[in-house]
Order: structure tokens, then sequence, then C-alpha cells
């Protein structure tokens, strides 16, 4: 009777113990890996193809038209700048999960918010929340200097290494408090503010530029996003909000 | 005393009843702090899922093996142990888990993750529900003495987590709730269990002390402020305690800078801050007040709108201020900048109304005492102003299943009752896009000054925004031209919006924070038409629930339609993840889940086992039983959580004054007679259908009472109904003439309904009100009672 008992209750629970176990090693060992940053790209090909799907469907399909935009981000490896244990997820219409708490962007969240800058290739913009670095590569790409600011402290040492490795002379790091900028290199073209704000720091309003712009992202990661504009003219600012999504306010009698 | 054998039966229901519920209500807390408060629904389906199981497992083997049910009854401490195990190694299992639902939608192994956690949660309840149904299968002729053991036993557990919390914290009450029923071993005279008992003690205090305290912390979501700010250089948290209202943590970090709607135009610093945090998500900051002289930011944000009119009105600095509910905290420093006569705070959670009045000491701000709609409804024709900062979770659809008492028509009109005639209500909150939170607080608002008698309501709303919030600014007296003006001069010099007043046109919007279209201005413009005309065109056709949000239905943020999600996709980008994770959407696969797992466990032993336990009019019975208790528990719960402020403290009231009374009920049917089930249950169904009837009027008068004497008459309410609820059950386990078999069978229906009832019940409060679910459970006894005819 106790046989029958141990068999039908506990033995099934210490059948689940090594499933859970195994699931948590998997977990641990892709934030274990995050450490690591390869220099080279080993699966090449199947990236680029992954990379070239990510801007046809994801970016170019939703209205992004920029072709120097579209150009840069077929271009910068975006797996490289994800924890190995992630990156099958690269070039996935999702924000991916770099550790901290933090996401990389999902891949059209960064192109929009690129491209709503209208970069000419002579700014210097300023970067708050480097994050992964890839949103610096790609500004990295597309303008004079990008100055970026991370405030934790391990995201800034991974990213600083990636940036580093992949030859980005033009990017520079930074590991303080972003609210107060980069004084020294200021007055900045553009701002990119990409972490949550609930309000716009003064410090960032003085040293952008006049006529500058900024941007930054409203909404959590995992929710939807829109994003504002800010445009500081001679007499003040002006607050554009570009949706960065597809918005149909009122249909049918309400419209009326 | 030692005890053995079937003697030991009902102690041990007692007290693995006991340590059963409190499981169940510190695996809420578990819920809240871990991921987020929608989540913790999940508590219920866990725990009835576990008795439901074990009866359907007990009703199936007692079939195939006769003895094995009387071999369990005459050791039942193997029950025990099972508890206690699973109990522990649950939480260990499940709290070690990189558990990210966010990530559901697109990384498979979370669904995995979750699945898991369901199910080793559920295991616990499994063995609490198998002694039960045992004691039931065994001793059916003491069934009233067993209801009584499970009710009391369970009533005890509901206020067991008030003393293990601020001790323990939620990991170590849980592991004391788990370890709790250890003790009943030795009592036992098998030298076995007393063996068993103590190596399960020495394991358990080994583990304690060679983990440590991270054994006992409870980790939360990576996304939640908590471990965000964590990371910012030189945090530290000050201070941290736990009560079942939550848990918080004061944290310091020169990086924390809290000042939503702050106009562009602002140039000076922010005073230094402290974050207070309420299960690990933000809740307030405490600002640091320099003696000599107060930070003025304040003054460039939104909510300064509504002090320019009263100030222009009337002398603040003779005024009395009141701050209803504090999220955010920023309503203290723009109170202490009027340096008013009076200034009070209302805040809900005791704990931090404790924190907020030792930071703000020496500083001319007292405490209400009491909740924020209590403060308001006993105090009429007091305050010139009160300020109402409610700004939410920090992710939208977190929080579309919690109760918001403090944003309903009923709350609006309160808060204008409670001002005198000149006196200005100020709310701010985050601006959303597709507009959705700004439309329910106009209409809400709309709906309340109709509701007072004022004829032209739009004539007492100002609206105004920045790029991601906005200020709402009401007052029964109508605003005049030079008030109007004072806010269109304010908004053009501070850089911001106006979206509705008195008058307003196209172009007065969306002039300096400019959307591709004037969406705010319009949408709100479309539904003051169809409020003025009285008809709800406006609301049935737009893409979200706008619908002004009573005390009925309080669901601030639950705005997803389900008939209309694929617009909704379409309109949020066509990005699944952040629809997926919504309250409602959770809600809906809850019921499904629980709908197939119900069935799949009452047809096993039919279908699998090929076997006839009862007649199925006798399950009928069950079944209602089943949901006509959860739907009057939920009923109770939801009411009481406007008039105790809190859904936690109400249902711990009601739960322990339920299950009591229930229990009590339980033992009383013992010395009724079968013929006796007909009148009970019929003076069950109307004294609910009264309820249905008059509840709303009750908990109302109830918020007019002095905190205590409040508690004393919601509990006299909820005595009688819950006395006779606990007779049907044991009075129908004892007369009806089955099998043991067939008992356990009834024990899995009734734990069944009693799940698909709890999340069902949800469906009832937001679609028609939380009074429905009276009307409901009359209807579930109503069942009931025809079946007794038959």
């Amino acid at each position: 009777m106790k046989k029958t008992l141990i068999l039908k209750i506990l033995l099934p629970l210490l059948l689940l113990l090594p499933t859970v176990l195994l699931f948590v090693n998997g977990e641990q060992e892709s934030q274990e890996s995050q450490e690591s940053v390869e220099p080279v790209i080993s699966e090449g090909d199947r990236y680029e193809v992954a990379r070239r799907e990510m801007v046809l469907k994801q970016i170019a399909s939703r209205g992004i038209k920029d072709e120097r935009v579209l150009e840069v981000m077929a271009r910068v490896p975006r797996h490289l700048f994800i924890p190995e244990g992630m990156r099958y997820q690269a070039y996935h219409d999702n924000p991916v999960r770099i550790g901290e708490g933090q996401t990389i962007s999902q891949p059209y969240i960064v192109a929009l918010m690129t491209s709503c800058l209208n970069l000419t290739g002579n700014e210097k913009v300023l970067e708050i929340g480097t994050g992964s670095g890839y949103q610096a590569a790609i500004l990295g790409e597309l303008v004079r200097e990008i100055y970026t600011i991370e405030i934790k402290e391990p995201l800034y040492k991974r990213s600083t290494q990636t940036l580093l490795t992949l030859g980005y002379s033009n990017v520079y790091t930074r590991f303080a408090d972003g609210y107060f900028g980069w004084e020294e290199h200021a007055p900045f073209d553009c701002i990119m503010i990409t972490a949550a704000v609930n309000h716009v720091p003064p410090p960032l309003l003085d040293q952008l530029a006049e006529g500058g712009r900024m941007i930054l992202p409203l909404g959590d990661p995992f929710s939807y996003q829109q994003l504002v504009l800010i445009k500081k003219l001679s007499d003040g600012y002006q607050v554009e909000q570009i949706t960065g999504v597809l918005f149909v306010p009122m249909t049918g009698e309400a419209r009326k | 005393m030692m005890l053995s054998g079937s003697s030991a039966l009902i102690p041990a229901v007692f007290l693995l009843s006991l340590s059963c519920l409190s499981f169940e209500v510190l695996l809420t807390r578990f819920f809240s702090i871990a991921q987020w408060n929608h989540l913790s629904f999940l508590v219920l389906g866990i725990a009835l899922f576990g008795f439901s199981a074990s009866g359907v497992f007990l009703s199936v083997t007692h079939q195939r093996n006769r003895r094995l049910v009387p071999y369990i009854a005459a050791h039942s401490q193997l029950l025990i142990v099972g508890f206690c195990i699973t109990a522990l190694t649950s939480y260990l299992i499940c709290n070690a888990l990189p558990i990210d639902f966010f990530r559901i939608p697109f990384d498979w192994r979370q669904l995995i993750f979750l699945v898991l956690t369901f199910l080793l949660f559920s295991i616990p309840f499994v063995f609490t529900g198998a002694l039960t149904s045992v004691a039931y299968m065994v001793e059916s002729r003491k069934a009233g003495k067993i209801y009584f053991a499970s009710m009391t036993g369970s009533a005890f557990g509901a206020l067991l987590p008030l003393l293990l919390l601020p001790v323990m914290g939620t990991g170590g009450g849980l592991i004391c709730s788990g370890m709790l029923p250890v003790f009943l071993l030795f009592t036992s005279r098998d030298k076995r269990f007393l063996t068993t008992g103590g190596i399960l003690i020495l394991l358990t205090a080994c583990m304690m002390v060679s983990a440590g305290p991270e054994l006992f912390t409870v980790s939360p979501s990576p996304y939640k402020s908590l471990p965000q700010i964590l990371l910012y250089p030189e945090s530290r948290v000050i201070r941290s305690s736990e009560t079942l209202e939550g848990k918080t943590d004061l944290i310091d970090s020169s990086a924390i800078r809290f000042a939503p709607g702050l106009s562009l135009s602002y140039r000076g610093n922010l005073p230094r801050q402290t974050a207070l945090l309420l299960d690990g998500d933000q809740k307030l900051v405490l600002y640091e007040i320099s003696d000599d002289s107060l930070s003025d930011f304040p003054l460039y944000s939104l909510s300064n709108a509504g002090y320019l009119i009263a100030g222009e009105r009337g002398d603040l600095t003779k005024g009395k201020i009141l701050l209803a509910g504090m999220d955010g905290g920023s309503s203290v420093l723009h109170a202490l900048l009027t340096h008013c006569e009076s200034l009070y705070f209302a805040e809900d959670n005791p704990e931090i109304r404790k924190i907020i009045e030792s930071h703000y000491q020496g500083r001319s701000i007292a405490d209400s005492g009491d909740t924020v709609r209590s403060t308001a409804a006993r105090h009429p024709h007091f305050f010139d102003l009160i300020h109402l900062q409610n700004w939410g979770s920090s992710l939208p659809g977190m929080e579309s299943l919690s109760q918001n008492h403090h944003l309903t028509v009923e709350a609006i009109q309160s808060y204008l009752s409670s001002m005198t005639e000149r006196g200005i209500l100020i709310l701010t909150r985050r601006l959303q896009l597709p507009p959705s939170d700004s439309l329910v607080s106009f209409g809400t608002a709309f709906k309340a000054l109709a509701s007072l008698g004022i004829k032209s309501p739009g004539q007492h709303i100002i609206m105004i925004r920045n790029w991601d919030t906005y200020t709402i600014v009401l007052s029964q007296k109508r605003y005049s031209v030079s008030e109007i003006n004072l806010i269109r001069d304010f908004c053009g010099t501070l850089g911001f919006d106006t979206m509705f007043f008195p008058g307003i046109r196209e172009e007065d919007a969306n002039r300096i924070n400019i959307f591709q279209e004037p969406y705010h201005y319009r949408a709100i413009a479309a539904y003051t038409e169809t409020l003025k005309a009285g008809d709800s065109n406006f609301q049935k056709d737009y893409l979200l629930n706008v619908t002004p949000r009573e005390d009925d239905s309080p669901f601030f943020t639950s705005y997803i339609r389900i008939g209309r999600l694929k617009e909704l996709y379409q309109a949020t980008g066509s990005r699944p993840y952040s629809i997926l994770l919504s309250g409602e959407i959770l809600l809906w696969i809850l019921l499904i889940v629980s709908f197939l797992l119900s069935t799949l466990l009452l047809a096993v032993p039919v279908v699998v086992s090929k076997i006839k336990p009862v007649r199925w009019l006798q399950v009928l019975y069950f079944l209602s039983l089943g949901a006509g208790f959860m739907f009057v528990e939920t009923a109770f719960i939801r009411e009481f959580t406007l008039a105790t402020g809190s859904p936690v403290r109400s249902f711990t009231l009601v739960l322990f004054i339920m299950l009591i009374a229930s229990g009590f009920g339980g033992y009383f049917s013992g010395k009724l007679k079968d013929k006796h089930l007909l009148p009970v249950m019929l003076v069950l169904t109307i004294i609910l259908f009264v309820l249905f009837l008059s509840i709303r009027t009750l908990t109302g008068f109830s918020l007019t009472l002095p905190p205590g004497i409040r508690e004393l008459f919601l509990g006299s309410l909820l005595i009688p109904p819950a006395f006779l609820l606990g007779v049907p059950f044991p009075l129908g386990m004892r007369s009806f003439p089955v099998s043991p078999g067939g008992r356990a069978y009834f024990w899995a229906a009734n734990g069944c309904t009693s799940v698909l009832a709890s999340v069902f019940s949800l469906f009832i409060a937001m679609n028609l009100g939380i009074s429905w679910l009276l009307l409901f459970a009359a209807g579930a006894y109503c069942v009931a009672l025809l079946v007794i005819r038959k």
C-alpha cells in the first residue's frame, strides 16, 4: 500500500525536479554567456539573410522610407549586441532582453526613431541610455559623432566593449547619470533619450543646440510606444508626437 | 495527547486547512511581488484546482481499490508530510524560476514556466483537499464537524499572514505556513511519523541557516521599479517592511527624479527624492525639503492650473487642502507652496501613511486617519481644494482587473460634495494614445457633475495636457471667462495644450504638443456631444471601453473590448505582446483553461474509469453550491473593498467572518434533519436577493461611519448569509445516500464550480456590476433548491 502511494505521488514529483533544473540551468547559461562578445560573425550568412528579411518585412513594409537608415540597419550586425543565449531572437520582430532588466528595442522602433531625426551625416548626437550599444552603432554609421551615456555599469562596460570590437571610432561612451547630459561636448544637434522619462531633464534641453531635435519614446518596451520629437526654437519649444503606432482613433458614428 | 487513526482526522483537517489558507493568501503576495497584482488572481484557480484534483483522484482510486481510503484515513499523517514537502519545494522552485511572462509570446520556455508554476503550487492543495475529502468519505455522519473544522481552520489561516508577514516576509511566511502542520506528526503514536517530523524540521532549519535571507526574499520582476532603481549607482534600500497590504521599500538614490507634467520651461533643479515602492513598483517619492525655501517646480506643472483657479477664488492661505491618495507624491510640495491654513492627506495603505507622516514630520501636514473615500464622505463642505494623484501601474494593462474606487462617478461626487462651493478638484494622470484614460476621466467627471444636479457639466470641466500627462480640473461652481483666460495664458506660457474648457474650439487644441491630428480634443468633443444628448453612441462605437466608471464596476483601466481585439491589434502597431498580457486577456485565458480542466477532471471518473458514482441531480446540487458560495464570497470581497479601502483588508475581513460563520453553520447542520434543508435554502436565497437590492446603499452608508465601527457594521451584514451558507454542503454530504467514492466526487464537483465561479465572477463584476454577483449566487442556490425538491 505504502509503495503504491510512493509510486503514485512522490515519484512524479522527483521526476519533475530534474526537468525544472534543466530549464533553470538553460536560462542561467543564457545569462552567463552575456559577458562574452563574439568578435567575428561565425554564422554570417544566416544572420545576413535574417537581417535583410528584418529590413524588408519589419521596417520597410511599415513605412520607413529613409534609404540610409534601411541600408545601415541591413548592415549592422544586431545579433552581436545581444547576449549569446538570446541571439536566436536578434532579428525577430520584438524587443530582446539584454540583462539588467533592459531590452534592445524592436528593430522597427530603432529604425523609426533614427529616421525621425532626419539625419544628414554631419550631426553631433547625444544618446541617453546606451543599453546594448546597438542604437549608438546605427547612429555612428549615420552621423559625425555620437556621445552616449549609460547609468548601469554592467551595460556600460559590455556595450563599450562591443562598440570597440566592432570598430566604432566616432562613438564615445560614458558611465554616468544621463540626466545631466555631457556638458563638455554640448551643444548637440540631436539628442536621443532611449530610457523611460517622466519629464524632460532641464540640463538636456540646455545642451540642445538652437534648431536641434530631441527624440524620446513613450511607453514601455513590451507595450505600444509612440515617439515624441522636441524642436528647440528661438522662442521656445515645439513638441511633435510622431506616433509609432498605426492609430485609428474613431470609426463610424463617433467620427461624425 | 496522542492521536491516531480516524480520531486524528478532524484536528488534521483543522490544521491543514489553516496552513493551506495561509499559504494561499501568501501566494497572492508572492505573485504581487514577483509579477503584478493581476497574476495573483491565478491563486484561486491554483487552490481550487488542487482541491478538485484530489476529489477526482480519490473517487477514481476508491472504485479500484477499496482499501486505499481507509488506509489514508488511518494514516492521515502521510498527507501532512506530502503537504509540508510540496509546499516548501514548490515555493523554492517557483521563486528560482526565471519567470518573465512578458516573453511568453516569443519564448516558449516561459509558457512552460507558467504551467509549471500553476501545477507545482497546486500540489500542496491536492494534499489538503485529499485529507478533507477522505474525512467526508469515511466519517460522513460527522460531516458537520468536518465542515466546521475545515472552515474555522481556514478562517484562522486567513489571519495568520497578518502575523507572519511583518516578521518574516512573504517567503518566510510561505515556508512557515507550509511547515506548520508538521507538528501534528508529533501527536502520532507511530514512531515513523515522529522521525519524519524531526527530519523535516531539521532539514528546513539547516536550509534556512545555510541559504540565509535570500531564501525569504521573493524576487521581483526585472521590469519593476525596484530592481531598476537598485541598478543606479549608490542606490540603497533604507527601509523595508511587509504587511498584508504590500511590501514597501524606501530607496535612497541621487538618480531618482520624479516630476511628471513638468513644463519644458522649468530651468531649476529638482529637490533630492526618496522613492517609496509598493510591491517593487513605483508608488510615490518623498521630497527632501530644505528649511530655507521650497522648490518651486510644482508651479511649472500641469496641476498648478487648479491651484491658480483656487487662488483666484479665494485666499488659499486661509484654505483647507486635502491630498487624496498619495500616488506620485509631488502634490505634497505643491500644497505646501500655498502655505494653506490646514493641509491633510488621506491614504488607504496604513504603512504608507506612517512613512509619509514620519518623513514630513514638522511640516504642517496631517493624516486624515481614514481612507480616501471615507475622508471625503465624512467631511461635507469642508475642503477648498482636493488634489488627487493617481498614476496606476508602471505598465498599461497590469491593473485592468483591479478595482479603483478613487475614480468613479460616486467618488467624484463625494469629493465635490466635501468641498466648499468654490472648491477645486485636481486629478493628474498619464496621457495615453489611443485616447483612453483621459476619456474615462472625462466621462466619469461629466456624469458625476450631472448627477449632482448640474445642468451643464461641461461648464465645470477644464482639461489640459503636455506630451505624456493630463490634468482635469473640476468645480461645482461654473468657470468664469476670466478663469478660463487665466488657464489659457498659463498653458501658453508653460507650453501646455488645452484639451477641454467651456467654449473650446479645434484651433485652441493641439498647438504646442502636436499630435498628427487633435485626437484628444476630437474624442472628447464627440464624447461631450453624446453625454449631452444622454445617449451612448460614442461609447458603443469607440475602439476601447471608455464608459464612465461607477462603484459597482470600478475597473478604471479596463479598456479592452474583446470583440474589437483585431482593430486594437492593428491600431497599436500590430504588435501582440502589449495586448496579450493585459488583465482582460489573461482572464479569458484563465476562464478557458479552468473550464477545460474542470470538465476534464469531472469527466475522468465517468469516461476513463467507466464508473457511475452518483446521480447527476445530486452532482448538480454540489455544483450549484460551489458556484453559489464563491459568488457570495467574491461579491462581499469586492463590495467591501470600497468600504475598507483595500482589497486585501476586505479579503481578510470577509474570509475570516464568512468561514467562521459558515463553519458554525456547518456545525449547526449536525443538529438539523434532512427535511430542514429546504427551508434553510429558501431563507438563504431570499436573504441573498434582498442583499442584491440593498448592498450598494449599505456599503455607501458604511463610508460615513468611523473606522472600526465601519468594519463591525460590514461584518454584521455578512454573518446571517454566511451562517446559512454553511448548512447545505454538510447536510447534503450527510443526507445523500451515496458511496464514499461518490462523496469524493461531490467534493471535486464543488471545487470545480468554485474555480469557474471565481473566474466568472470577475466577468460579471466587470460587465454587469459587483452587486449582480449576489443575484447570481441567489440563482445558484435556487437551482440547488429545485434539485432538493426533485
